[in-house]
């Protein structure tokens, strides 16, 4: 079937059933904020500082400099794991997104190429992970039914976008939008719901530790951030 | 009572009392276990249930039964769980008191920022609230509300031993001139400090007066409110933190000082600067709090003392207190004071906000019951200090110098002085090596000129 003929139920899925998807997850992002917000006081903060707008700007480009942090330094290729799932989770959900206007584009042979490497290295990613998660003691005892199920849920989305890719077949296509609809209604009860949280934690944590002086990390030598600081006599 | 009453009310008051940035560090949590490696106690021991995601997920679970949209209905799902029962309580007891100092090590290793040390301090508050807090650790909270420092020392003890130590110093400097003056109306800073220097370790007291004497410092004791020590922090429990702050400050505002100097404690300086504020310590006059430690860097980087690190000739390095490095961001005003007064100072790997907890936690000394596992932890300092090779470890921190002393007996840590000759390597102060390294003659003998004071 070529890429520009499309069945009823394609059709449904590319435009009635994943833009009921999209609207659902975004309400959902509606009420939890505004549950955050309504439920819970944010704890009183120390006083700003001139470096509070630089300290929090560090805390989110943390995401991109791995190696300021110890953990990701000592092990970079969980770093890199980090990197590609994610990368590949946020091409699907793009894909998933803009798919009724962009397939044309997407049939596009370096597209295409494109698209189909970053699903699959996304899926073995997300097989890792989930051997991870089943093989390690530490990991099986802070895993829920939840983190199995999401994790399996989001590497069989990514397999089979890349079998889908460049969505010239019909059936791959709507397993692909079928489970992208499933992600995206089961994201709010899940732990998918996790990047939600991300800018608003980031932030605080930027206050919290800009404030203090902790962030951004001082990258000076002890002189001369003596010689900079302030004068106390 | 019964048992379940008490879990009613702490998973009433943890409904009340969690703040949005808690509530943010137990939604967020996606269980990537990166903060298994960052935990001293996990690392160590290599049990799962050290991991601070399994720690969290304590409290977590009761967080995710109360608000999460699939804990409130299918509770198994999602790993949510009420608390019912006493049993529920003590497994949080052993946690988050047993198995955590709150170092946040996890915190700036983790790629969302999960505040470990919010949930603990929490979860401890409300476990003190429901009288099931360690008996060591609401002793010195009494202490504290009732006698004003941790250690229940009585106005007579504190005031003679600063008699006694201005007589030691007198006599070491040869100098009738040195005092330590108390409640000094119109001094420059007030000199708060950690109820050990009293009791226990006066020699950093001594270090602190010969250092303000040589500087020419316009400083004060006071006969109230000295004890920076605050287990408001240790235990979460804001009422006492809020109390320990307001003493100082207000035997500050009495004597009319502008500056709180804190003196080597890094949860004191810690919650005299940063968690007042937050626990709502209102300072009609403003009041600058420093530490000690930016004012002894002051006084180098200006000239107002000068040190000769031949004094300090023996290989030392520098243990950053959890509290002043990650919790303060006071990482390298104590390493610009040390390469002064040092004469081969060496770096610990990893330092700075990458330091390993000295299982000290700001408090974890006071909990008896936990010290097997605590001592048993040490284990991982113990080697950072080995491969320094270094004869003295240095701290900025009297609670620290007491974790080190055990990590150091614990660990049979030795090294070598000399050529074939070891012996155990001992704890110092930053104040103790400044100290030692001052060149008394060049510096007291010169008056001070205006602008140098206070």
């Amino acid at each position: 079937m070529d890429s520009r003929e499309t069945s009823n139920t394609a059709l449904f899925f590319l435009t009635e059933l994943h833009t009921l998807a999209l609207l659902f997850l975004v309400t959902a992002y509606a009420i939890k904020i505004a549950e955050l917000m309504q439920k819970f006081s944010v704890e009183t903060i120390t006083p700003r500082t001139s470096k509070t707008l630089r300290a929090v700007c560090y805390a989110f480009a943390l995401l991109v400099i791995p190696w300021r942090m110890d953990s990701y330094r000592r092990d970079p290729l969980r770093y890199a794991e980090f990197a590609v799932l994610h990368l590949a989770i946020a091409t699907a959900i793009g894909t998933f997104a803009t798919l009724q206007w962009t397939r044309a584009f997407c049939t596009r042979e370096i597209v295409a190429i494109g698209l189909r490497g970053v699903f699959l290295s996304g899926a073995i990613v997300g097989l890792v992970r989930l051997c991870r998660r089943i093989a390690r003691r530490e990991m099986r005892l802070i895993s829920t039914p939840d983190d199995y199920f999401s994790l399996l849920l989001v590497t069989a989305w990514l397999v089979s976008g890349w079998l889908a890719v460049p969505f010239a077949k019909e059936l791959y296509l709507i397993v692909f939008l079928t489970i992208g609809t499933v992600c995206l209604f089961y994201e709010p009860f899940s732990k998918l719901f996790h990047y939600l949280y991300w800018p608003f934690l980031r932030y605080y944590m930027g206050q919290y530790f800009g404030h203090r002086g902790v962030y951004p990390v001082r990258p000076d030598s002890a002189d001369q951030s003596v010689q900079n600081y302030k004068r106390y006599l | 009572m019964k048992s379940t009453d008490r879990a009613k009310r702490f998973s009433e008051n943890f409904k009340q009392r969690i703040t949005r940035q808690q509530a943010l560090a137990l939604a967020a949590c996606a269980h990537c276990g990166i903060c298994a490696d960052s935990c001293h106690y996990y690392k160590v021991t290599g049990d799962p249930k050290m991991t601070p995601a399994y720690k969290a997920d304590r409290i977590r679970r009761v967080f995710k039964r109360q608000f999460d949209w699939t804990g409130r209905f299918i509770p198994w799902w999602v790993g949510a769980e009420a608390v019912s029962e006493d049993e529920q309580l003590e497994e949080l007891k052993e946690i988050f008191f047993g198995c955590c100092t709150g170092c946040r090590r996890c915190t700036i290793n983790c790629p969302f920022g999960v505040d470990m040390a919010g949930l603990v301090s929490l979860t401890r508050s409300l476990l003190i609230d429901e009288n099931m807090g360690p008996t060591g650790l609401i002793k010195v909270m009494r202490d504290q509300w009732t006698t004003g420092n941790q250690m229940a020392i009585s106005d007579q003890d504190y005031l003679e031993t600063l008699r006694w130590l201005q007589e030691e110093v007198r006599e070491e400097l040869d100098d009738p001139g040195v005092t330590i003056p108390v409640d000094k109306k119109g001094a420059d800073f007030l000199y708060i400090v950690n109820p050990r220097e009293i009791k226990y370790a006066p020699m950093s007291l001594m270090a602190a007066t010969k250092i303000f004497h040589s500087a020419g410092l316009n400083w004060t004791m006071g006969s109230k409110g000295w004890d920076n020590t605050n287990y408001g922090l240790f235990s979460g429990k804001a009422d006492l933190g809020r109390h320990m702050c307001n003493l100082a400050f207000t035997q500050a505002k009495i004597l009319g000082v502008k500056q709180l100097v804190v003196s080597e404690c890094g949860h004191g300086f810690r919650s005299m600067k940063w968690e007042a504020p937050i626990w709502g310590v209102k300072v009609e006059t403003p009041i600058q709090v420093v530490s000690v430690l930016q004012l002894l860097a002051e006084l180098i980087s200006r000239g107002i003392i000068a040190l000769d690190p031949r004094r300090n000739p023996l290989p030392v390095t520098y243990h950053d207190p959890c509290s002043l490095s990650r919790s303060s961001g006071l990482t390298e005003e104590p390493r610009y004071c040390l390469r002064r007064a040092c004469l081969d100072f060496r770096e610990m790997t990893p330092n700075r906000i990458n330091s390993y907890c000295c299982t000290g936690g700001g408090g974890a000394l006071s909990m008896t019951e936990y010290t097997p596992l605590r001592l048993r932890v040490t284990r991982i300092k113990a080697s950072q200090i080995a491969a320094t090779g270094a004869v003295s470890v240095v701290t900025s921190c009297h609670n620290c110098a007491d974790g080190l002393a055990d990590v150091i007996k614990a660990n049979k840590l030795t090294a070598e002085v000399e050529p074939g000759v070891h012996r155990p390597v001992t704890v110092r102060t930053v104040c103790d090596c400044v100290a030692n390294a001052l060149i008394l003659d060049s510096v007291s003998k010169q008056p001070l000129e205006p602008s140098k004071k206070l």
